[in-house]
């Protein structure tokens, strides 16, 4: 299986890097409308229109990007999850991202949905397929992977322009970043999901992929858990120089989970920042605003004024 | 004239105070960080620590935890004990009697409304703990009706609270459902140390409360009809049985959430080794409850450090297979 996906993910980005053209276009002619072929990232096979009008999307990020790319005008419905941009908020709802409704989605009638990997239910996957609607699957887990992703949402949704203008624009942001640090110090750092518990980012994550472009060295070992839970004696040892929070439902004010540890360089050095979550775990283009806000709390020397300085 | 307790009652104490100690020991030394034993001896002692650091994770990480644990798994296993014989039900649990269903629903309808003080979530853990055994009491009629009655109305009130928490759990946004699965799991890294002295002199009284009806309890094991003929008020021991042990189950809901095993198997254990007496076994389970806790939690600290395992994955990993050990044991007894 994860061999699978990652075969799949190589052979979609050698295909990307080939002119473009991750598309066969079947036989012509032959079919009275014309249709896409596409391999997507569970490595299955999804035969699309070439420009679907009317699609769902199941995945908060990959709304985002359709929007992004200028492709948000064809969507037919999304989940109750998508609430960015704000026109995402009024688009048709079809339940949340891990339980949408079958009957809601056939309802709008789109020609192709877009689904995640760890989030839309394969079962649900296979009986929209049962019923003729394509599904195609992404499944970004770094940020490598989220760049590729945006270049090929911006294909399967017939706006390939904007698909890689807005994939290069974040690919040359992660650049930016990553040469204006080269050479610094890399800090030790310590990216928190949540606080009530300690949820953290280990290697293998998108924010710890963010950290390591910002400059950052994540003081997570690589374990067993992609986000572990923490003790306050984990916490204790690593001893991190920065740690970034970001507000959640059960904490609206995560820097106060750590004043009760005088003992941190992270607190008596007032280098507990806040980071939007989505900024750091969605992948999207927005990820490129969470980089630059990762660089400016690593390194604040260089990174005095907004993004692009 | 005393009656002579079962061959192993001899050693019984040294053997607990021993496991006691024992389960103390390997929890202060436990953790993420390897301290040296002297280290941890010398800052406990009162010793000035090498680095701040390692001061405030023995004296403000490990040792509140440990006496978080202690305190947590002998409420566990002394109520557990005494749901036992009251419900006269080997599988009787200190959560069965609908106090599961009710204090996770206290606790997720508490994080789903958006508590944020670090109060909210254990005040409303202990009042639906404390809710859903009132309601069982009563509806089950419990100062006459049966055991059967009793833990049949607990298993409908856990069920509908399950219910109800399940829908909260799918409407709530994905963060404060995924904290009320790890309080679910048993959580001993969320209670405030500060709660501790206001919490052990709580479960103090309420396990001298228990304690006082062990001769109650050794006659309700032989049923209700022969302890009343023995001239025990039936109604009014279960009414105490029932307030003292739901107190200290309670209580340990809201300081460490729901922490499975340790009331089942501890007081099987206690009573496969050293006989069914009250009298002993309360203050036993206690004792074997808190240095199982005290084990499993440090287990769940150190296996995949820094990461913290749920330490009911422990208990009952561990747990388990010992039980199954135990149960061969006894039936191969003559």
């Amino acid at each position: 299986m994860r061999a699978q996906i990652e075969a799949s993910h190589l052979i979609r980005r050698t295909l990307a890097r080939k002119a473009g053209a991750l598309a066969l276009v079947l036989g012509a002619g032959a079919l009275a409308a014309r249709a896409a072929v596409w391999t997507d990232a569970l490595g299955r096979r999804v035969e699309a229109p070439d420009r679907p009008g009317r699609i769902v999307s199941l995945v908060p990020s990959v709304t985002e990007i359709l929007f992004a790319v200028g492709a948000g005008d064809r969507l037919a419905g999304v989940t109750r999850f998508c609430t960015y941009p704000p026109a995402a908020r009024r688009l048709p709802k079809v339940g949340g991202y891990a339980d949408p409704s079958l009957e809601a989605i056939v309802a709008l009638s789109p020609d192709l949905v877009f689904g995640a990997a760890d989030s839309t239910p394969p079962a649900l996957i296979r009986r929209l397929e049962a019923l003729g609607i394509p599904v195609y699957v992404v499944y970004p887990r770094s940020l490598r992977d989220t760049v590729e992703t945006i270049r090929t949402v911006g294909y399967v949704a017939g706006v390939p322009e904007g698909g890689r203008a807005v994939a290069d624009a974040l690919q040359n942001a992660v650049e930016r970043v990553r040469s204006a640090v080269q050479g610094l110090p890399r800090p030790g750092v310590l990216l928190c999901i949540m606080v009530r518990p300690l949820v953290v980012a280990s290697p293998g994550t998108l924010g710890h992929d963010l950290l390591e472009a910002a400059g950052g060295r994540n003081v997570v070992p690589p374990g067993t858990a992609r986000y572990p839970t923490w003790g306050a004696e984990s916490l204790l040892a690593a001893d991190p120089e920065v740690i970034i929070v970001s507000p959640h439902p059960g904490e609206p004010v995560p820097e106060r989970f750590f004043e009760q540890w005088p003992e941190l360089r992270a607190v008596t050095s007032g280098r507990v920042v806040r980071v939007e979550s989505d900024w750091l775990h969605r992948p999207g283009p927005r990820l490129a605003k969470g980089l630059w806000a990762l660089a400016r709390a690593l390194h604040p020397e260089v990174f005095r004024g907004g993004e692009g300085r | 004239m005393r009656v002579p307790g079962p061959p192993r009652a001899r050693v019984l104490w040294p053997a607990l105070v021993l496991g006691l100690g024992g389960a103390f020991a390997f929890s202060m030394w436990a953790g993420a960080l390897r301290l040296p034993w002297s280290e941890v001896l010398w800052i406990l002692a009162g010793g000035p620590a090498a680095s701040p650091t390692h001061g405030a994770i023995v004296m403000r990480v490990r040792l509140p935890r440990a006496l978080l644990a202690a305190l947590v798994g002998a409420s566990l296993g002394s109520a557990g004990g005494a749901f036992q014989a009251l419900l006269r039900n080997p599988l009787a649990d200190p959560y069965i009697l609908g106090v599961s269903g009710g204090a996770a629903l206290g606790a997720v309808a508490a994080l789903s409304l958006g508590a944020t003080s670090a109060l909210a979530v254990p005040a409303a853990a202990f009042a639906g703990a404390v809710a859903s055994m009132g309601f069982v009491y009563v509806v089950a009629r419990a100062h006459r009706g049966s055991p059967h009655t009793l833990i049949l109305a607990g298993v409908m009130v856990g069920s509908f609270c399950s219910a109800l928490l399940l829908f909260l759990l799918w409407a709530a946004p994905a963060d404060p459902a995924r904290a009320a699965v790890f309080w679910l799991a048993g959580d001993l890294s969320g209670a405030d140390p500060g709660w501790l002295p206001a919490a052990a002199a709580w479960a103090s009284v309420a396990f001298a409360g228990l304690w006082a009806q062990s001769a109650a309890l050794d006659l309700l094991t032989q049923g209700e009809d022969v302890a009343a003929d023995l001239g025990l008020d039936v109604g009014r021991a279960r009414l105490l049985l029932l307030a003292c042990g739901g107190g200290l189950v309670a209580a340990s809901v809201a300081l460490a959430g729901l922490v499975g095993f340790v009331g089942l198997v501890v007081p099987h254990a206690v009573r496969a080794l050293w006989g069914p007496a009250h009298r002993r076994l309360l203050p036993a389970s206690a004792a074997l409850g808190a240095a199982f806790l005290l084990v499993a939690d440090g287990v769940s600290r150190t296996v995949l450090a820094p990461a913290e395992v749920p330490v009911g994955v422990i208990t009952a990993l561990v747990g388990a297979p010992f039980f199954l050990y135990l149960l061969r044991q006894r039936e191969g007894r003559p």
